[in-house]
């Protein structure tokens, strides 16, 4: 059964702890593309 | 038989560390009740049920403080609990929609999905979904060039492949008010076609 906190723990290990990259991800660029402020 | 939607953890928990502050969810769908808001379309799956609270209790949980309500495709192009969501949630700095659209679909109606905060269009373009033709996909990124909104593209691979020359154009077609890029969802995570994705997460977004 998918477990969302997982979900969120397995990008962790994509970035390999790349924390910028991690930002990029999703903070900045899905403000920068949908419009956050 | 339709496919039943598979069942997720509705008990989860925080993740280990929180997501940076400003975390977006880019993929949400929505579901609500079939009798306020019928399903327009034919579907493969049962409608899970998965309604708005059941969302913001979830992003709440994981540290997500934004998200994007993608309209579901069963709902076509009656926009209804979208509208009816974004009005609810009232916070375009927290919440976001992107929408099917359809010839049919007027830029009047557009223009009032843009002013609750809809900022995008989801293509399904595969052999499951309803046949989209190369030159309404091209009349509607159009569209959403002259609204400042982004596409997303929900292919198959082989789908992908068909599609490469219409998709070669778009880049030297756009100006410099649309953009189209990788938003990679939760759910995709567990995906295996995303593993080569790091790169499109990696570069930045451009028009």
């Amino acid at each position: 059964m998918m477990n969302d906190a997982e979900e969120v723990e397995l990008l962790y290990r994509y970035v390999d702890g790349d924390d910028a990259l991690l930002h990029k991800i999703l903070v900045s660029n899905p403000a920068r593309l949908h419009g956050f402020p | 038989m339709k496919e039943k939607f598979p069942d997720w953890d509705r008990n989860t928990r925080p993740p280990v560390p929180l997501p940076p502050p400003g975390s977006c969810d880019c993929q949400v769908h929505v579901y609500g009740d079939q009798n306020k808001y019928p399903v327009r379309w034919n579907i493969q799956h049962e409608i899970p049920d998965g309604n708005f609270d059941d969302a913001r209790r979830v992003l709440k949980i994981l540290g997500f403080s934004r998200a994007v309500l993608v309209h579901p495709s069963v709902y076509d192009t009656d926009y209804s609990l979208l509208v009816d969501l974004l009005k609810e949630a009232n916070d375009p700095t927290a919440y976001k929609g992107v929408v099917v659209v359809k010839d049919s679909v007027p830029d009047k109606q557009l223009e009032d999905l843009a002013a609750l905060g809809v900022c995008g269009i989801r293509f399904h373009i595969a052999k499951r979904y309803e046949a989209y033709p190369k030159d309404a996909f091209l009349r509607t990124v159009d569209r959403a060039r002259r609204l400042g909104w982004h596409i997303r593209l929900h292919l198959d691979g082989p789908d992908f492949l068909e599609y490469a020359d219409v998709l070669e154009t778009l880049e030297t077609s756009t100006s410099s008010s649309t953009t189209w890029g990788a938003s990679i969802s939760r759910s995709a995570l567990n995906n295996r076609r995303c593993s080569g994705c790091s790169r499109c997460l990696s570069d930045p977004i451009g028009g």
